[in-house]
């Protein structure tokens, strides 16, 4: 059934991005991929595997604002990701000492603390271009998780003593399941798919109404050409630091909505800040179509979709294990095969054939 | 009382700079890799990683001395990086920096969670009976281990220093670093050039890597940082040359061993940070050049 | 000449890269609807001028004011709010969006666009296509141009910043015949719209039939300074086009640098 719902979402989704359909057609097609959706835990067993679609969809989309649209590919944002988690369960923990907001204070909260963390890291790291920016991010990623642990901000003794657990373990409160008009929510299936359904729309929203403004084009006008938009009255830094803000924002808002299902943060913090879970997000991306509208909604969904395959044929137990191994192997196979995205078949580039793929394969050879 | 704090400064001062040294090793191979091939190569620590592990296995299983199967190491991860770069890294030679950084650090992905699977998170060393003996010079404790591989690190380097300039194949590398399209016309085979210095490039990091399994204690997660030491000592000392490696090389390897120290658990936090600041106030390096061309 | 107060002033300005000085100790001014040429060999300085104007490069010395108001310390961006805009000599189209929306970009960060919304920009963007005759091509994504229609969306971009000084950095390079004709009477027009313009030139000819004055650069300095008739006719000129061997006419300079 969730194969089912990929594929559909997969279908809707083509279709609304064509370029010139005629736009009752897309709205229809936009309503009718949000009403299966919402209707999802109804029909399938499981929402797990669109939980994880619909949020890493989220991060994402905010992936696409610095890497796609800006043309600056951030490898760190999985610590805004990490970040957001650690930094929402510190404001929602039950424990003594944590000030128990609850979850739609907690995690906006968090948001905004983490994009202006990345906003001041922007600052300084969007000065530079191409690989050493890549790689300056690559190095939030390493030093991020150490931060969180270091005992002169966080310690027993620092200006937030045990925020994000100290020597004591970090949780976010427990979910329980409500009944609603006789209706029994079970927290798993229900609550948290819908939450996770809510950042995917709220991402793929922000995309749209970005995409469509002045800052978007400020940002693509950097991505073609750094220096003719400066001279054309762009103000560079300020949009990139913007878009970089933005970005961080996305994945902190996911990454707290993942942690918040994980609720235990004290050993969840490996999964969290994962290399799988920062090379994620840009292979969503990629698969997809970089800068563009649905190609991370068509990313998310071909991913999950094939893990979901994958999963199907070869047990659940075999598939966990081989998960990570699996995931590196996508990634080899779609940077070879489709380096451009499925947006650039869906916009009527090129056919989607065999040979198309083998095409793109030789480009970039010596 | 003061004596022993100087003391205890020029111990961690020794060590700084026998570390130093191997990192310079560690970093030689990603500086040749990213000077003459122009890609950040992220699968650099995962090689790294394969060594270390080829390494122990030969020590355990077989009983070989780690720092005598160095040759076969760097022999095995040699022909694994001639064999990648020809048949999976050679087909984004020309993309975008993103494809091959990605591609890289997928590869890097995909190495380190084979070796979890198969290696398990355990934590691994090589002790050999000299593992952990030091002698003493002057109150200070120089670990033999250490000090191999410190005759190791710049044997290899001066062998790296020598070959690009007075073998033939070395030539024809600088030759492909300075100008592609000319080194073409002149009939070196271009493909051949990247697999081989590919191969050198891993090579080197075994021979780091088997030093590694000797005086560290390792798991697969664990070896991330050394693609972002490797890119900081590259930066550091200047892309494209052999002495500001060892340069950037030693200078991380203090810097790592007082943050260690003063810092304990958030060294990778100063490394980031002082990589952010030689990125921004000086991006082509102390000493550095255009690839491996000039000189 | 014009007797009014310049628009743009350029004293002493001096550009050293790393022991290398590309532009020394250059004076001039530019006034309210003038056309300047500003030529010189290759190498001369030129475009480094134009970056220093534009703040793309920051001078080592020197003192460049537009209005009034000190340019020093601003940057581009900010410069071309002030109304400066410039083409680049290596064309900077935005590749893989269209002609329209290229020159829409410029419409909507420009001096009087920041108040535009998107869809005016847009509007704006059709306009200055017809006026550069671009508007066939509007669809077309930038990376598919011929470089005489490159060239074109290079001057429509800029125009579309509404300024009121135009730096423009060898447009002419690469035309050749009729489309050398069409851009300096492209250049008249613009000059008739009220906008200042500063034309860097190789081809001679151009420099000559559509400027009122002209700036002479070799080697990083201003070695002649007046109307093109008075430059053509100046010993020092001559020499750095040809070199002191060959005779001075101006039928000669003309044609040598023709075909650089």
């Amino acid at each position: 059934m969730n194969l089912l719902i990929f594929l559909v979402g997969i279908i809707l989704a083509v279709i609304a991005a064509r370029p010139k359909i005629n736009p009752k057609i897309r709205w229809t097609a936009i309503i009718i991929q949000i009403a299966i959706l919402v209707i999802a835990p109804l029909v399938t067993k499981s929402t797990a595997i669109l939980f994880d679609a619909l949020t890493a969809m989220c991060i994402a989309y905010g992936w696409n604002f610095i890497g796609g649209y800006t043309g600056y590919a951030s490898f760190g944002n999985a610590a805004f990701l990490g970040l957001g988690a650690y930094v929402a369960a510190g404001f929602m923990s039950r424990q003594s000492g944590h000030p128990n907001f609850p979850w739609f204070i907690g995690i906006p909260l968090a948001v905004v603390i983490v994009s202006i963390v990345a906003g001041l890291l922007g600052i300084a790291l969007l000065r530079l271009r191409g690989q050493y920016f890549s790689i300056a991010t690559l190095g939030i990623f390493v030093a991020m998780p150490e931060v969180i642990n270091w005992d002169l901000f966080f310690g027993q003794n620092g200006p937030f003593p045990n925020f994000f657990g100290g020597g004591l373990p970090l949780n976010f409160p427990l979910v329980r399941d409500v009944m609603v008009l006789g209706v029994k929510l079970s927290a798993d299936q229900h609550l948290f798919y819908y939450l996770g359904l809510a950042t995917a729309l709220f991402a793929l929203l922000l995309t749209a109404l970005v995409s469509r403004s002045k800052f978007g084009y400020s940002l693509i006008a950097i991505r073609e050409n750094e220096e003719a938009a400066e001279v054309m009255g762009i103000n560079a830094t300020r949009s990139k630091v913007l878009a970089f803000m933005l970005s961080a924002a996305l994945a902190a808002l996911g990454g707290a909505v993942v942690g918040f299902k994980l609720t235990n943060m004290t050993t969840e913090a490996e999964a969290l800040f994962s290399t799988v879970n920062n090379l994620q997000m840009i292979i969503v991306c990629l698969i997809g179509g970089l800068g563009t509208l649905w190609g991370p909604w068509i990313g998310a969904f071909a991913l999950f979709g094939i893990q979901e395959l994958l999963r199907v044929f070869s047990g659940n137990e075999t598939f966990l294990r081989w998960e990570a191994v699996v995931f590196g192997v996508v990634i080899v196979l779609v940077v070879l095969f489709l380096p451009r995205g499925l947006m650039w078949f869906v916009r009527g580039q090129e056919r989607l054939t065999w040979r198309s793929l083998l095409k793109n394969l030789q480009e970039f050879r010596v | 009382m003061l004596l022993g704090s100087v003391m205890d400064f020029l111990q961690h001062l020794v060590n700084g700079l026998l570390q130093g040294s191997t990192l310079a090793l560690m970093a030689l191979g990603f500086s040749l890799v990213w000077g003459i091939l122009h890609i950040v190569n992220l699968s650099h620590a995962a090689t790294i990683m394969l060594s270390a592990y080829l390494t122990y296995f030969l020590w355990s299983l077989l009983g070989i001395d780690p720092l005598l199967s160095i040759p076969i190491s760097m022999a095995a991860l040699f022909v694994f990086g001639f064999l990648l770069q020809k048949y999976v890294i050679n087909f984004v030679m020309k993309a975008p920096p993103l494809t091959t950084f990605l591609l890289t650090y997928g590869l890097e992905s995909l190495l380190v969670n084979l070796a979890l699977r198969f290696f398990t998170a355990d934590l691994r060393q090589s002790k050999p009976a000299y593992a952990n003996a030091s002698f003493l010079v002057g109150g200070l404790y120089i670990p033999y281990t250490q000090l191999a591989g410190v005759a190791i690190s710049l044997g290899l380097t001066l062998a790296v220093y020598l070959y690009l300039d007075h073998s033939k194949s070395g030539r024809a590398i600088r030759a492909v670093a300075m100008d592609r399209i000319a080194a073409r016309l002149m009939g070196i085979n271009i493909s051949n050039v990247y697999a081989l210095t590919f191969g050198i490039g891993a090579a080197l990091a075994a021979a780091y890597g088997a030093i590694l399994s000797t005086t560290n204690a390792f798991f697969p997660n664990g070896f991330g940082i050394y693609n972002i030491l490797a890119f900081s000592i590259v930066v550091l000392g200047g892309l494209g040359s052999i002495p500001g490696v060892l340069v950037g090389g030693i200078t991380f390897g203090l810097i790592y061993e007082f943050a260690g120290t003063y810092m304990l658990a958030q060294r990778d936090v100063v490394i980031f940070a002082i990589l952010i600041l030689v990125l921004v106030v000086k991006p082509t390096g102390l000493l550095g050049r255009e690839g491996y061309g000039g000189r | 000449m014009s007797s009014s107060r310049p628009l743009l002033e350029v004293q002493q300005a001096t550009k050293r890269y790393a022991g290398v000085t590309a532009v020394e100790n250059i004076s001039f001014d530019v006034f309210p609807n003038e056309i300047v040429g500003l030529i010189g060999p290759n190498g001369a300085g030129k475009t480094t001028l134009i970056n220093l104007i534009t703040g793309t490069a920051v001078p080592t010395q020197g003192v460049i004011t537009f209005e009034g108001v000190k340019l020093n310390g601003l940057k581009p961006y900010q410069i071309s709010h002030k109304g400066i805009a410039r083409t680049f000599q290596v064309v900077h189209p935005f590749a893989n969006l269209t002609v329209l929306e290229n020159v829409a970009v410029g419409a909507m960060f420009g001096a009087k666009g920041r108040q535009r919304s998107t869809g005016d920009a847009f509007k704006r963007a059709e306009e200055i296509l017809k006026f550069v005759q671009l508007d066939a091509k509007k669809g077309e994504p930038a990376n598919s141009l011929t470089i005489v229609h490159r060239k074109r969306l290079e001057l429509a971009k800029a125009l579309a910043l509404e300024p009121k000084l135009l730096l423009l950095d060898e447009v002419m390079a690469g035309l050749r015949g009729v489309e050398v004709l069409e851009a300096t009477q492209l250049i008249r027009d613009i000059n008739q719209l009220g906008i200042t313009v500063l034309v860097i030139e190789h081809v001679m000819k151009v420099i000559m039939s559509v400027c009122q004055r002209v700036i002479v650069l070799d080697y990083g300095k201003k070695i002649a300074e007046g109307t093109p008739q008075e430059v053509t006719n100046n010993p020092a000129v001559i020499k750095a086009y040809l070199g002191a061997r060959h005779p001075s006419t101006v039928n000669s300079v003309e044609s040598s640098t023709n075909e650089s």
